[in-house]
């Protein structure tokens, strides 16, 4: 039995919304990075369907290559995390206002 | 397979790995220099290199690489600008003790910039527009000791991973609908699609595509992290913001909207189109708030954003045109108006504020001139290069049916004169008393100054030698549409 493609695309669209929400609702920035993990995650799973739909392999290379540029992402994002908590022992982006918008 | 096509590429990714590599040994005296030398050697190198493909499209690996004449216009300005910003870091404290890796990801970031203009390939797209992001979200906060750089790197590193999200999402829709990822493929196949209409989630990739770009070239309204990143991040680093990461953002953009979604431009250009225009009004309106130079240089950068999205919404080829002649101006005119902000932060603390800058210009006269060439230039006076670039965008709509966007180009300009103008007033007014008599007088680092000239020059150039620019751009847009 094949799973059909909208199955796929209902899965990664609710993965989408999920962590859209996160973003919009999380102010911790450690749960703000797994949100986008969320919605990165999203994308590879409509990757890796819709490769299967078309039976070509350049879907699941592209799901590879999100994965690693994932990693080195969340590498950065914590390391940053990290060197902010540093300097001043709290994490919240709200508070987070030496400067305006 | 053609292999040399790539060698721009291979010759700066090599160059990245040995300015860092560099940082594992203790260099003294005058070889501490070896990383910008290292890096300065490999970019006038590669200019070499990618001058000598100039010519008709050639396809490297199996069609992932297109290196185009709009790809190799785009890869120049890229080049020039980086080099301008190593330059522009000469003595720049935040890279203080840290040079190798400083220089190193200055050079990563134009690697991944050149890899998203002459990307043939979604994924390849994907991978330069990552590299450029990641390695300016560690340049923004690498100022570990100063809170606001830090701050400035994460709020960078959410929003831009936000972009990132977004443009996954939409290439995966786009490799949905379309069945590969070659973006040669794809645009043979969007021909031949239909009206977008009848596909729900083609125009959703596009939207999608259209959002995760304008995070990239700070587009409203995907613009809020702009002021604060450009303000928090070290000055050489927002001069590279502004203008390697725009440039590689529109060559995207153009490369997705105007070369391989020509086919359906009646349906994606209102699109653009609300993005260009909410970028002008909101940008300009932004800036006239502003008290500090470098931030109203930011909310400058979104009004730019949308004069240039114009020349995508309009999808021809006098759009590209006058989007690769608008791009070269604006980059010159911004990196020198950085290269003045950058010399006065060295001189007085808070040096980017706008009251720090009055008088300047009785001081130091060539950088007052500097500073007002390239002001007028960003408004778009006549007969600068700003005002040649800015008309030939308005024509351009205009010839593609578009006169609102003109007419709303136009008016916002208007009112930039105000922002624009005021610098330039400030720093030809009289000093307060007091100022500049017993202060510290630093000796201004030759490099910095050099950009600063180098750019007054190339504003008047520009316009005075317009028609050869022209030609170039005519060129580069022909590659893209034929």
């Amino acid at each position: 039995m094949t799973v059909p493609i909208s199955a796929y695309l209902m899965l990664s669209v609710g993965l989408l919304v999920l962590g859209m929400l996160g973003v919009i609702r999380r102010r911790n920035p450690l749960l703000l990075l797994l949100s986008i993990e969320l919605m990165l995650n999203a994308g590879n799973v409509a990757l890796i369907g819709f490769s299967r739909q078309w039976n070509d392999p350049s879907g699941q290379i592209f799901a590879l290559v999100v994965m690693v540029v994932a990693a080195a992402e969340v590498v950065i994002g914590l390391g940053l995390t990290v060197a902010v908590f540093r300097s001043r022992m709290n994490l919240d982006v709200d508070e987070m206002s030496s400067m305006k918008g | 397979m053609n292999y040399i096509v790539g060698t721009p590429l291979y010759i700066m990714s090599a160059v990245t790995l040995l300015a860092i590599l560099t940082g594992a040994f203790h260099l003294k005296g005058a070889a501490r220099r070896l990383p910008e030398w290292i890096g300065i050697g490999g970019i006038v190198a590669t200019l070499a290199v990618v001058t000598g493909l100039w010519g008709d499209s050639q396809y490297g690996f199996a069609g992932e690489i297109h290196m185009s004449r709009l790809g190799i216009l785009f890869t120049w300005i890229i080049l020039v600008s980086a080099l301008a910003v190593i330059a522009l870091s000469w003595g720049e404290p935040a890279g203080a003790g840290r040079r190798p890796e400083y220089i190193g990801l200055i050079l990563a970031a134009a690697t991944g910039m050149m890899l998203t203009v002459t990307a043939g390939d979604l994924i390849v797209l994907f991978i330069g527009i990552e590299l450029l992001s990641v390695s300016l979200y560690i340049l923004c906060a690498i100022e570990v000791v100063r809170e606001r750089s830090l701050e400035s790197g994460l709020k960078y590193l959410i929003t831009g991973a936000i972009g990132t999200a977004l443009l996954i999402y939409g290439f995966a829709l786009l490799y949905g609908m379309t069945g590969t990822t070659s973006i040669e493929a794809i645009g043979t196949t969007l021909a031949h699609a239909g009206p977008l209409t009848s596909q729900p989630l083609l125009i959703g990739s596009m939207a999608l595509i259209a959002a995760a770009l304008g995070f990239k070239a700070s587009a409203v309204p995907f613009h809020m992290w702009t002021p604060d990143v450009y303000e928090g991040a070290p000055t050489p680093v927002t001069a590279f913001m502004s203008t390697g990461t725009k440039t590689a953002a529109l060559g995207a953009f153009l490369i997705v909207f105007t070369g391989a979604a020509q086919g359906m431009v009646s349906d994606w250009r209102v699109l653009i189109g609300a993005i260009a225009t909410a970028s002008m009004v909101v940008g300009n309106i932004g800036a006239l708030m502003q008290n500090s130079v470098k931030r109203m240089l930011a909310w400058s950068s979104i009004a730019q954003a949308g004069y240039l999205l114009i020349g995508v919404a309009v999808g021809t080829q006098y759009g590209a045109r006058a989007v690769a002649y608008y791009l070269i101006a604006y980059v010159t005119m911004t990196l020198a108006a950085f290269a003045i902000v950058i010399l006065r932060e060295r001189e007085v603390e808070n040096g980017d504020q706008l009251v720090s800058f009055t008088g300047y210009g009785r001081r130091r006269p060539w950088a007052g001139v500097v500073m007002t060439l390239a002001m007028l230039s960003l408004a778009g006076f006549p007969p600068l290069a700003g005002f040649i670039g800015k008309f030939m965008l308005f024509q351009a709509a205009i010839d593609g049916d578009m006169l609102w966007i003109a007419i709303v180009g136009a008016l916002a300009s208007v009112v930039s004169v105000v922002y624009y103008l005021r610098v330039s007033i400030v720093m030809w007014s009289p000093a307060p008393a007091g100022e500049f008599d017993g202060g510290r007088r630093l000796r201004i680092p030759a490099p910095v100054a050099a950009v600063a000239v180098i750019g007054g020059v190339g504003i008047v150039l520009l316009a005075v030698l317009a028609q050869p620019v022209i030609d170039l751009c005519q060129g580069a847009a022909q590659s893209l549409i034929p």
